[in-house]
């Protein structure tokens, strides 16, 4: 659906995006990235809100840049608040409707299922100025996908959330996911997106450094053994058995047995195996590597 | 779709508390046209208004349009809730089409409160059944169109557009009319005053001489005053929306 190919921008003498190459397809996509990586900078340009200086960014196979027929299909919802303080919830999400081609009465059926997958229909007659952080999130979210569009691109969408209405945005997020849309976040937050997806784009200093699923690009830090910690009631003898294993690099005894590895999933499909012939008692299996910080950390430090 | 942008866009810009602070211009132009009539009781009632015009109300034209076309484009770049617009499924021309027939409406609105006001302040209720009304109001329409379009080309090249706008209308408008040589040319309030009824009273060099571009009161033919003020509309206007079809939005533009 978004094919970005060798794009870069620049601003002046500064770099925005450098070079960056990528496919999204159907589910969630998290964009992620430090503070100033070039996020909002590549959700700008596969919004049309500006142009690649050089490679090119397409939508549907059209250049989404100030294209009309790509933003009938596409919904975005900003890092900033779009609704003007003076103007509810409803009348915002009422005119993103109208602006979208719908008449009046369609506005208003439309922008009422909007304001109901957000969960917002019984406070959208306030005034924006007397909303939450997390309401506002929610009217932005919900004017982005008041046209139903096929792909939805969210900018930082759960900066300044308190951890409720965190979970709430993400639940509507999962729903619309399951509607088939395709979804982009952006975050700097990795434990936040690590919940929503595993499918990611990572981005540092403008370039990206990965792309893909969260595992495999784990997979491809070789440099890095992964790292799984199983708790036991014996350490010692599980310790004794996992060392013999050629693809283990290392084992350490503690509370816990942690184990470092090249090869995650020949162990994963060995430990069951071991774990029933030796009669090892095993309570957990976790891998602190698995998450997105870990991926991220080590992705940037190379 | 631009019938829609400019009815929101209207609204915006008409607001309550907006609405307050233009009507009370309007008042300011009141007061000040009675002043003058009060101060100026020798003149005729009709070269009074004459001056009243040139002095207040044709500035007022310049200010309405330098304030809206700044509220109805760069401040909401300003504000980042630009995105908003230009990821819906509307052409840009459409757009700012929409958002210039908004401001266009909004400045004639309150400018022609202020001309009104200004007229009952000096002719009194014969104001409105004064021959000059006619062709004032033709020629204040010309003019707020072409204020507007050249200010919303304006806002779409400079970073403070609001101070860049008021200082032309102000500053440029004030001075250049007064220049000697052809310089008077380059002034859009020369073709707003050539268009309109009123004649430029001559007189020593004052401030209200210089107020009312009456130093080197050099005037265009009328008709060419009001080609030249459709023209202006035109062409700013063409290139405003050829430049706005172009701009790129960049991140930190607003004041996120």
């Amino acid at each position: 659906m978004i094919n970005v190919v060798g794009a870069s921008r620049w601003y002046g003498q500064v770099i925005g995006v450098n070079d960056v190459t990528c496919e999204i397809g159907p589910g969630v996509t998290a964009l992620l990235g430090q503070n100033g990586a070039g996020k909002s900078t590549l959700m700008r340009l596969m919004t049309g809100q500006m142009r690649p200086t050089t490679g090119s960014v397409r939508v549907f196979g059209q250049d989404p840049f100030a294209n009309p027929a790509v933003f009938r299909r596409l919904g975005f919802c900003p890092d900033t608040d779009a609704c003007p303080p003076y103007l509810s919830g409803r009348e915002f999400v009422y005119r993103a409707a109208r602006l979208s081609g719908y008449s009046h009465s369609e506005s208003i059926s439309k922008s009422e299922q909007a304001l109901q997958t957000v969960g917002m229909e019984n406070r959208a007659h306030q005034r924006s100025q007397a909303y939450s952080k997390g309401m506002r999130q929610r009217i932005n979210l919900a004017q982005a996908i008041v046209h139903d569009p096929d792909v939805l691109l969210l900018d930082e969408p759960l900066n300044g959330l308190d951890p409720v209405g965190r979970r709430q945005f993400m639940d509507v997020l999962a729903k619309l996911s399951e509607q088939g849309k395709s979804i982009v976040v952006s975050s700097h937050v990795l434990f936040e997106v690590e919940q929503m997806t595993r499918s990611l784009l990572l981005l540092h200093h403008g370039r990206l450094l990965a792309t893909g699923e969260l595992a495999d690009i784990r997979s491809l830090i070789d440099k890095h053994p992964h790292r799984i910690q199983i708790s036991t009631s014996n350490p010692r003898q599980l310790a004794a058995h996992v060392v013999c294993l050629p693809y283990v690099v290392s084992v350490e005894v503690g509370q816990t047995v942690e184990v470092q590895t090249r090869e995650p999933n020949r162990f994963y499909d060995e430990l069951p195996r071991l774990v029933l012939e030796e009669g090892l008692d095993v309570t957990g299996v976790v891998s602190p590597d698995a998450n997105m910080e870990a991926v991220f950390s080590y992705l940037v430090a190379e | 779709m631009i019938g829609y942008v400019f009815n929101v866009s209207l609204k915006d810009l008409l607001r309550p508390q907006r609405s307050i602070a233009w009507l009370a211009v309007a008042g300011a132009v009141f007061a000040a046209a009675k002043v003058w009539s009060i101060l100026a009781a020798d003149l005729e009632p009709a070269d009074s208004f004459d001056r009243v015009q040139q002095a207040v109300v044709l500035r007022v034209v310049a200010l309405c349009a330098a304030v809206f076309s700044t509220l109805a484009l760069s401040s909401e770049v300003e504000q980042g809730t630009v995105t908003f617009w230009v990821t819906r499924p509307l052409s840009r021309f459409q757009l700012l089409l929409g958002k210039w027939m908004a401001t266009t409406v909004a400045s004639l609105t309150v400018t022609l409160a202020s001309y009104f006001s200004a007229a009952v302040a000096v002719l009194g209720v014969g104001a409105f059944t004064n021959p000059k009304v006619g062709p004032d109001l033709f020629a204040l329409v010309l003019g707020v169109s072409a204020y507007t379009s050249f200010f919303v080309l304006a806002s779409l090249y400079v970073k403070k557009p609001l101070l860049v706008t008021l200082l032309f209308a102000f500053g440029w408008e004030t001075f250049v009319p007064n220049m000697p040589g052809d310089m008077f040319y380059l002034s859009i309030l020369t073709y707003l005053r050539s268009a309109g009824p009123h004649t430029i009273v001559a007189g020593g060099p004052s401030i209200g001489d210089v107020i009312t571009g009456a130093l080197a009161p050099k005037t265009v033919d009328p008709g060419q005053a009001v080609w030249m003020l459709s023209i202006m509309s035109i062409v700013f206007l063409g290139l405003a929306a050829r430049k706005f079809r172009n701009l790129d939005f960049l991140p930190g533009q607003n004041s996120s």
